[in-house]
Protein backbone atom coordinates (compact mmCIF):
# COMPACT_ATOMS: atom_id res chain seq x y z
CA UNK A 1 0.00 0.00 0.00
CA UNK A 2 1.34 3.09 -1.01
CA UNK A 3 2.01 5.82 1.92
CA UNK A 4 1.54 9.51 1.46
CA UNK A 5 5.04 9.97 1.89
CA UNK A 6 5.92 7.77 -1.01
CA UNK A 7 3.21 9.44 -3.24
CA UNK A 8 4.88 12.61 -1.93
CA UNK A 9 8.47 11.32 -2.80
CA UNK A 10 7.27 9.96 -6.53
CA UNK A 11 5.26 13.56 -6.91
CA UNK A 12 8.73 15.54 -5.72
CA UNK A 13 10.36 16.53 -9.25
CA UNK A 14 13.51 15.24 -10.79
CA UNK A 15 16.60 16.96 -10.18
CA UNK A 16 16.80 16.96 -14.23
CA UNK A 17 13.60 19.01 -14.14
CA UNK A 18 14.64 21.17 -12.13
CA UNK A 19 17.41 21.97 -13.64
CA UNK A 20 15.42 22.62 -16.65
CA UNK A 21 13.08 24.76 -14.29
CA UNK A 22 15.96 27.01 -13.54
CA UNK A 23 17.02 27.17 -17.27
CA UNK A 24 13.72 28.81 -18.34
CA UNK A 25 14.62 32.34 -17.64
CA UNK A 26 17.98 32.09 -18.98
CA UNK A 27 18.50 34.39 -22.32
CA UNK A 28 19.13 32.22 -25.74
CA UNK A 29 22.83 32.82 -25.55
CA UNK A 30 23.45 31.45 -22.71
CA UNK A 31 21.47 28.52 -23.16
CA UNK A 32 23.68 28.02 -26.55
CA UNK A 33 26.40 28.13 -24.97
CA UNK A 34 25.37 25.03 -22.19
CA UNK A 35 23.89 23.01 -25.15
CA UNK A 36 27.25 23.29 -27.13
CA UNK A 37 29.28 22.01 -24.15
CA UNK A 38 27.01 18.66 -23.88
CA UNK A 39 23.98 20.32 -21.75
CA UNK A 40 21.32 18.52 -23.25
CA UNK A 41 18.34 20.12 -21.36
CA UNK A 42 19.67 23.40 -22.18
CA UNK A 43 18.50 22.64 -25.55
CA UNK A 44 15.34 21.26 -24.42
CA UNK A 45 14.88 24.71 -22.97
CA UNK A 46 15.07 25.93 -26.78
CA UNK A 47 12.90 23.41 -28.38
CA UNK A 48 10.02 24.39 -25.54
CA UNK A 49 10.73 28.01 -26.15
CA UNK A 50 10.24 27.85 -30.06
CA UNK A 51 8.48 24.84 -30.44
CA UNK A 52 4.89 26.81 -31.03
CA UNK A 53 6.16 29.23 -33.05
CA UNK A 54 8.38 27.75 -35.41
CA UNK A 55 4.92 25.34 -35.80
CA UNK A 56 2.54 27.79 -36.79
CA UNK A 57 5.11 29.07 -39.35
CA UNK A 58 5.76 25.82 -40.83
CA UNK A 59 1.80 24.60 -40.36
CA UNK A 60 0.57 27.91 -41.99
CA UNK A 61 2.86 27.39 -45.39
CA UNK A 62 1.75 23.30 -45.61
CA UNK A 63 -1.30 23.72 -44.33
CA UNK A 64 -1.13 20.03 -42.45
CA UNK A 65 -0.31 19.03 -39.05
CA UNK A 66 1.74 15.70 -39.85
CA UNK A 67 3.58 17.61 -42.13
CA UNK A 68 4.27 20.23 -40.01
CA UNK A 69 5.13 18.71 -37.22
CA UNK A 70 7.45 16.32 -38.49
CA UNK A 71 9.36 19.17 -40.43
CA UNK A 72 9.36 21.18 -36.97
CA UNK A 73 10.82 17.77 -35.33
CA UNK A 74 13.15 17.85 -38.31
CA UNK A 75 14.71 21.30 -37.95
CA UNK A 76 15.37 20.46 -34.23
CA UNK A 77 16.77 17.80 -35.07
CA UNK A 78 18.92 19.54 -37.33
CA UNK A 79 19.88 21.68 -35.65
CA UNK A 80 20.76 19.73 -32.38
CA UNK A 81 22.82 18.05 -34.55
CA UNK A 82 24.89 20.82 -35.83
CA UNK A 83 24.49 22.93 -33.06
CA UNK A 84 28.55 23.24 -32.78
CA UNK A 85 28.55 25.52 -36.45
CA UNK A 86 26.66 27.69 -35.22
CA UNK A 87 28.98 30.57 -34.14
CA UNK A 88 26.27 33.23 -32.54
CA UNK A 89 26.43 35.53 -35.38
CA UNK A 90 22.54 35.31 -35.51
CA UNK A 91 19.96 34.58 -32.77
CA UNK A 92 18.83 31.00 -32.35
CA UNK A 93 15.52 32.06 -33.34
CA UNK A 94 16.76 33.11 -36.41
CA UNK A 95 18.85 30.63 -37.06
CA UNK A 96 16.19 28.01 -35.96
CA UNK A 97 13.67 29.67 -38.33
CA UNK A 98 15.89 29.81 -41.08
CA UNK A 99 16.55 25.79 -40.94
CA UNK A 100 12.32 25.32 -40.87
CA UNK A 101 11.41 27.88 -43.51
CA UNK A 102 14.36 26.17 -45.60
CA UNK A 103 13.33 22.50 -45.15
CA UNK A 104 9.33 23.48 -45.32
CA UNK A 105 10.44 24.78 -48.99
CA UNK A 106 12.26 22.44 -49.93
CA UNK A 107 10.02 19.92 -48.91
CA UNK A 108 7.02 22.14 -50.58
CA UNK A 109 8.62 22.05 -54.05
CA UNK A 110 9.64 18.08 -53.56
CA UNK A 111 5.77 17.70 -53.05
CA UNK A 112 3.92 17.17 -56.58
CA UNK A 113 0.70 17.66 -55.48
CA UNK A 114 -0.71 20.17 -52.68
CA UNK A 115 -1.78 17.64 -50.23
CA UNK A 116 -4.59 17.61 -48.07
CA UNK A 117 -5.19 20.57 -45.74
CA UNK A 118 -5.97 19.69 -42.28
CA UNK A 119 -6.42 23.14 -40.87
CA UNK A 120 -6.96 24.43 -37.45
CA UNK A 121 -9.65 25.66 -35.73
CA UNK A 122 -9.94 29.48 -34.57
CA UNK A 123 -9.39 29.41 -30.88
CA UNK A 124 -11.92 31.20 -28.39
CA UNK A 125 -10.20 34.35 -28.01
CA UNK A 126 -10.58 35.34 -31.94
CA UNK A 127 -14.42 36.68 -30.99
CA UNK A 128 -12.51 39.42 -28.84
CA UNK A 129 -9.53 40.70 -31.58
CA UNK A 130 -10.22 43.74 -32.69
CA UNK A 131 -9.23 42.55 -36.19
CA UNK A 132 -11.99 40.06 -36.16
CA UNK A 133 -14.56 42.88 -34.27
CA UNK A 134 -13.58 45.43 -37.36
CA UNK A 135 -13.33 42.90 -40.26
CA UNK A 136 -17.02 41.27 -39.42
CA UNK A 137 -18.44 44.70 -39.01
CA UNK A 138 -17.02 45.89 -42.07
CA UNK A 139 -17.21 43.47 -44.30
CA UNK A 140 -19.51 42.99 -47.37
CA UNK A 141 -18.77 40.45 -49.29
CA UNK A 142 -20.37 39.69 -52.93
CA UNK A 143 -20.98 35.92 -51.18
CA UNK A 144 -22.89 35.89 -47.70
CA UNK A 145 -19.65 34.06 -45.96
CA UNK A 146 -18.34 33.03 -42.10
CA UNK A 147 -15.65 33.39 -40.29
CA UNK A 148 -14.15 29.89 -41.06
CA UNK A 149 -15.21 29.47 -44.26
CA UNK A 150 -13.28 32.80 -45.48
CA UNK A 151 -10.12 31.46 -43.37
CA UNK A 152 -10.37 28.27 -45.57
CA UNK A 153 -10.52 30.40 -48.25
CA UNK A 154 -7.81 32.36 -47.61
CA UNK A 155 -6.00 29.01 -46.99
CA UNK A 156 -6.59 27.86 -50.05
CA UNK A 157 -5.18 31.27 -51.72
CA UNK A 158 -2.12 30.84 -49.22
CA UNK A 159 -1.51 27.43 -50.81
CA UNK A 160 -1.18 28.58 -54.45
CA UNK A 161 1.56 31.31 -53.62
CA UNK A 162 4.96 30.11 -54.43
CA UNK A 163 6.91 28.62 -51.31
CA UNK A 164 9.38 31.90 -51.15
CA UNK A 165 6.12 34.21 -51.71
CA UNK A 166 4.23 32.13 -49.08
CA UNK A 167 7.04 32.04 -46.30
CA UNK A 168 7.39 35.72 -46.49
CA UNK A 169 3.49 36.29 -46.53
CA UNK A 170 3.73 34.26 -43.35
CA UNK A 171 6.25 35.22 -41.52
CA UNK A 172 5.82 38.89 -41.94
CA UNK A 173 1.57 39.24 -42.02
CA UNK A 174 0.59 36.14 -39.43
CA UNK A 175 3.43 36.04 -37.57
CA UNK A 176 4.74 39.70 -37.19
CA UNK A 177 8.42 39.37 -37.86
CA UNK A 178 9.96 42.16 -39.13
CA UNK A 179 11.47 42.54 -42.72
CA UNK A 180 15.26 42.63 -41.19
CA UNK A 181 14.40 39.49 -39.66
CA UNK A 182 12.76 37.52 -42.79
CA UNK A 183 16.00 38.98 -44.73
CA UNK A 184 18.19 36.97 -42.21
CA UNK A 185 15.62 34.14 -42.94
CA UNK A 186 15.40 33.66 -45.96
CA UNK A 187 19.02 35.17 -46.84
CA UNK A 188 18.24 37.63 -49.33
CA UNK A 189 17.78 41.76 -48.61
CA UNK A 190 15.01 43.73 -47.03
CA UNK A 191 14.11 44.67 -50.66
CA UNK A 192 13.56 41.33 -51.96
CA UNK A 193 10.99 40.50 -48.55
CA UNK A 194 8.99 44.23 -49.65
CA UNK A 195 9.04 42.89 -53.43
CA UNK A 196 8.16 39.81 -52.39
CA UNK A 197 5.19 40.86 -49.73
CA UNK A 198 3.81 42.84 -52.33
CA UNK A 199 3.54 40.79 -54.76
CA UNK A 200 1.94 37.91 -52.51
CA UNK A 201 -0.60 40.36 -50.95
CA UNK A 202 -1.57 41.59 -54.75
CA UNK A 203 -2.28 37.50 -55.53
CA UNK A 204 -4.34 37.12 -52.73
CA UNK A 205 -6.05 39.94 -53.28
CA UNK A 206 -6.99 38.88 -56.63
CA UNK A 207 -7.90 34.85 -55.48
CA UNK A 208 -10.24 36.66 -52.67
CA UNK A 209 -11.76 39.15 -54.37
CA UNK A 210 -15.09 37.88 -54.46
CA UNK A 211 -14.83 37.42 -50.45
CA UNK A 212 -13.21 40.85 -49.24
CA UNK B 1 0.88 60.68 -57.17
CA UNK B 2 -0.33 57.85 -59.61
CA UNK B 3 -2.31 54.83 -58.78
CA UNK B 4 -0.04 52.56 -59.46
CA UNK B 5 3.02 53.57 -57.00
CA UNK B 6 0.47 54.70 -54.30
CA UNK B 7 -1.21 50.88 -54.25
CA UNK B 8 2.50 50.14 -53.84
CA UNK B 9 3.09 52.15 -51.33
CA UNK B 10 0.10 51.37 -49.54
CA UNK B 11 1.35 48.52 -47.37
CA UNK B 12 4.50 50.23 -46.35
CA UNK B 13 1.97 52.85 -45.15
CA UNK B 14 -0.17 50.46 -43.05
CA UNK B 15 3.29 48.85 -41.71
CA UNK B 16 4.62 52.35 -40.79
CA UNK B 17 7.59 52.46 -42.92
CA UNK B 18 6.84 55.62 -45.13
CA UNK B 19 8.30 58.26 -44.34
CA UNK B 20 7.12 62.26 -44.48
CA UNK B 21 6.15 64.19 -46.47
CA UNK B 22 5.85 60.77 -48.74
CA UNK B 23 3.16 59.56 -46.29
CA UNK B 24 0.90 62.86 -46.44
CA UNK B 25 0.92 62.85 -50.24
CA UNK B 26 -0.29 59.31 -50.10
CA UNK B 27 -3.22 60.19 -47.63
CA UNK B 28 -3.70 62.75 -49.91
CA UNK B 29 -4.13 60.76 -53.15
CA UNK B 30 -6.21 58.03 -51.03
CA UNK B 31 -8.80 60.60 -50.19
CA UNK B 32 -8.89 61.80 -53.72
CA UNK B 33 -8.85 58.77 -55.20
CA UNK B 34 -12.16 56.28 -55.41
CA UNK B 35 -10.29 53.17 -56.87
CA UNK B 36 -7.20 53.34 -54.66
CA UNK B 37 -9.44 53.80 -51.61
CA UNK B 38 -11.54 50.41 -52.90
CA UNK B 39 -8.09 48.93 -53.09
CA UNK B 40 -6.97 50.43 -49.53
CA UNK B 41 -10.47 49.15 -47.94
CA UNK B 42 -9.54 45.59 -49.28
CA UNK B 43 -6.11 45.29 -48.65
CA UNK B 44 -7.28 45.90 -45.04
CA UNK B 45 -9.36 43.57 -44.96
CA UNK B 46 -7.16 41.05 -46.23
CA UNK B 47 -4.29 42.25 -43.53
CA UNK B 48 -7.19 41.66 -40.65
CA UNK B 49 -7.80 38.15 -42.07
CA UNK B 50 -4.21 36.92 -42.49
CA UNK B 51 -3.72 38.58 -38.69
CA UNK B 52 -6.18 36.62 -37.15
CA UNK B 53 -5.01 33.55 -38.31
CA UNK B 54 -2.70 33.77 -35.02
CA UNK B 55 -5.82 31.95 -33.83
CA UNK B 56 -6.00 29.32 -35.86
CA UNK B 57 -4.37 26.82 -33.15
CA UNK B 58 -3.51 23.18 -32.83
CA UNK B 59 -5.31 20.89 -30.50
CA UNK B 60 -4.43 21.91 -26.28
CA UNK B 61 -2.85 18.59 -25.86
CA UNK B 62 -0.99 18.92 -28.72
CA UNK B 63 2.27 20.34 -27.67
CA UNK B 64 2.69 18.06 -24.79
CA UNK B 65 4.29 15.00 -26.17
CA UNK B 66 6.53 17.25 -28.35
CA UNK B 67 10.05 17.17 -26.37
CA UNK B 68 9.01 13.25 -25.54
CA UNK B 69 9.18 12.38 -29.32
CA UNK B 70 12.14 15.09 -30.18
CA UNK B 71 13.90 12.62 -28.22
CA UNK B 72 12.57 9.80 -29.46
CA UNK B 73 13.49 11.01 -32.93
CA UNK B 74 16.60 11.90 -31.94
CA UNK B 75 17.82 8.70 -30.54
CA UNK B 76 16.80 7.13 -33.63
CA UNK B 77 18.50 9.61 -35.52
CA UNK B 78 21.65 8.47 -33.74
CA UNK B 79 21.54 5.18 -33.72
CA UNK B 80 20.51 5.15 -37.98
CA UNK B 81 23.63 3.85 -40.01
CA UNK B 82 25.26 6.44 -42.16
CA UNK B 83 25.31 6.02 -45.60
CA UNK B 84 28.19 3.88 -46.32
CA UNK B 85 27.89 1.63 -43.14
CA UNK B 86 24.26 0.89 -44.85
CA UNK B 87 25.47 -0.08 -47.67
CA UNK B 88 27.80 -2.48 -46.55
CA UNK B 89 25.18 -4.04 -44.56
CA UNK B 90 23.06 -4.48 -47.44
CA UNK B 91 26.14 -6.09 -49.55
CA UNK B 92 27.40 -8.20 -46.33
CA UNK B 93 23.62 -9.31 -44.27
CA UNK B 94 20.62 -8.43 -46.47
CA UNK B 95 21.30 -9.82 -49.70
CA UNK B 96 20.70 -13.81 -50.19
CA UNK B 97 23.97 -15.70 -50.74
CA UNK B 98 23.60 -15.73 -54.41
CA UNK B 99 23.35 -11.96 -54.95
CA UNK B 100 26.30 -11.66 -52.56
CA UNK B 101 28.33 -14.25 -54.60
CA UNK B 102 27.24 -12.67 -57.89
CA UNK B 103 28.06 -9.00 -56.23
CA UNK B 104 32.10 -9.94 -54.83
CA UNK B 105 32.21 -12.00 -58.60
CA UNK B 106 31.41 -8.60 -60.58
CA UNK B 107 33.46 -6.56 -58.11
CA UNK B 108 36.60 -8.75 -58.87
CA UNK B 109 35.74 -9.40 -62.40
CA UNK B 110 36.27 -5.43 -62.26
CA UNK B 111 39.49 -5.61 -60.76
CA UNK B 112 40.71 -8.05 -63.16
CA UNK B 113 39.81 -6.30 -66.13
CA UNK B 114 41.12 -2.79 -64.73
CA UNK B 115 44.23 -4.76 -63.85
CA UNK B 116 44.77 -5.67 -67.63
CA UNK B 117 43.76 -3.14 -69.14
CA UNK B 118 46.41 -1.37 -66.69
CA UNK B 119 49.04 -3.60 -67.90
CA UNK B 120 48.59 -3.71 -71.43
CA UNK B 121 48.59 -0.12 -71.32
CA UNK B 122 51.79 0.09 -70.07
CA UNK B 123 53.23 -2.40 -72.00
CA UNK B 124 52.22 -1.08 -75.14
CA UNK B 125 54.00 2.13 -74.48
CA UNK B 126 51.32 4.32 -75.21
CA UNK B 127 50.47 2.77 -78.35
CA UNK B 128 46.81 4.18 -77.29
CA UNK B 129 48.22 7.94 -77.73
CA UNK B 130 47.06 9.65 -80.11
CA UNK B 131 49.11 9.56 -83.58
CA UNK B 132 52.09 12.16 -83.65
CA UNK B 133 51.34 15.67 -84.73
CA UNK B 134 52.90 17.27 -87.73
CA UNK B 135 53.56 20.80 -87.73
CA UNK B 136 54.66 22.14 -90.91
CA UNK B 137 57.39 24.45 -91.16
CA UNK B 138 55.90 27.03 -93.47
CA UNK B 139 57.60 30.75 -92.41
CA UNK B 140 54.42 32.30 -93.23
CA UNK B 141 52.06 30.45 -91.04
CA UNK B 142 54.48 30.97 -88.58
CA UNK B 143 51.51 31.98 -85.83
CA UNK B 144 49.41 29.25 -86.61
CA UNK B 145 50.04 25.71 -86.52
CA UNK B 146 48.77 23.69 -89.04
CA UNK B 147 47.96 19.88 -87.74
CA UNK B 148 47.12 16.92 -89.58
CA UNK B 149 47.06 13.74 -88.13
CA UNK B 150 48.98 10.74 -89.77
CA UNK B 151 48.07 7.49 -90.06
CA UNK B 152 50.76 5.48 -89.31
CA UNK B 153 51.50 1.42 -90.87
CA UNK B 154 53.90 -0.41 -88.33
CA UNK B 155 55.84 -1.89 -91.34
CA UNK B 156 56.23 1.52 -92.66
CA UNK B 157 57.78 2.61 -89.50
CA UNK B 158 60.32 0.77 -89.39
CA UNK B 159 63.42 0.77 -91.90
CA UNK B 160 63.06 -1.62 -94.66
CA UNK B 161 67.25 -2.81 -93.69
CA UNK B 162 65.42 -4.47 -90.08
CA UNK B 163 62.90 -6.66 -92.53
CA UNK B 164 63.30 -10.21 -92.03
CA UNK B 165 62.91 -12.77 -95.00
CA UNK B 166 61.97 -16.43 -95.45
CA UNK B 167 65.17 -16.76 -97.35
CA UNK B 168 67.37 -14.11 -96.48
CA UNK B 169 68.90 -13.70 -92.48
CA UNK B 170 68.31 -10.22 -90.86
CA UNK B 171 69.68 -7.31 -92.20
CA UNK B 172 71.18 -4.54 -90.56
CA UNK B 173 71.00 -0.86 -90.91
CA UNK B 174 75.52 -0.82 -90.25
CA UNK B 175 75.57 -3.21 -93.75
CA UNK B 176 73.91 -0.67 -96.06
CA UNK B 177 75.76 2.08 -95.30
CA UNK B 178 78.51 3.49 -97.46
CA UNK B 179 80.60 5.22 -95.44
CA UNK B 180 83.33 3.71 -93.33
CA UNK B 181 82.21 4.03 -89.88
CA UNK B 182 84.56 6.25 -87.78
CA UNK B 183 85.71 3.27 -85.42
CA UNK B 184 87.20 1.55 -88.77
CA UNK B 185 90.96 2.74 -88.99
CA UNK B 186 92.24 2.18 -92.44
CA UNK B 187 95.43 0.50 -92.77
CA UNK B 188 97.17 3.70 -94.18
CA UNK B 189 97.39 5.06 -90.78
CA UNK B 190 101.08 4.21 -89.70
CA UNK B 191 102.39 5.50 -86.42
Amino acid sequence: MTTLRQLAQRLKPSPVMKQQADLTHEEDETLVARAQGGDASAFDVLVERYKQRVYATVYHMTGNHEDANDLVQDAFIKAYRNLHSFKGQSSFYTWIYRIAVNRTINFLKRRKDRGHLSLNDMDANVETDPDYVELMSHITPRREVGLNELQEKLNEAIQKLSEEHRAVVIMHDVQGMTHADIAKVMHCSEGTVRSRLFYARQQLQGLLSDYL
Amino acid sequence: MDCKKAQRLYHELADGQVAEPMATALRRHLDECSDCRVFQQRAARLQQLLTLKRHEQPPPAYFENFLGEFHRRLALETMRPVWWERLFSMITLDLPSTWRYGLAGACSLLLVLGFVWKASDHLHGGASQPPVAAVTANPSVATVAHVSTVSVDPKQAVAPSAWRTETSGPQYVLERIAVTPASYETASVRF
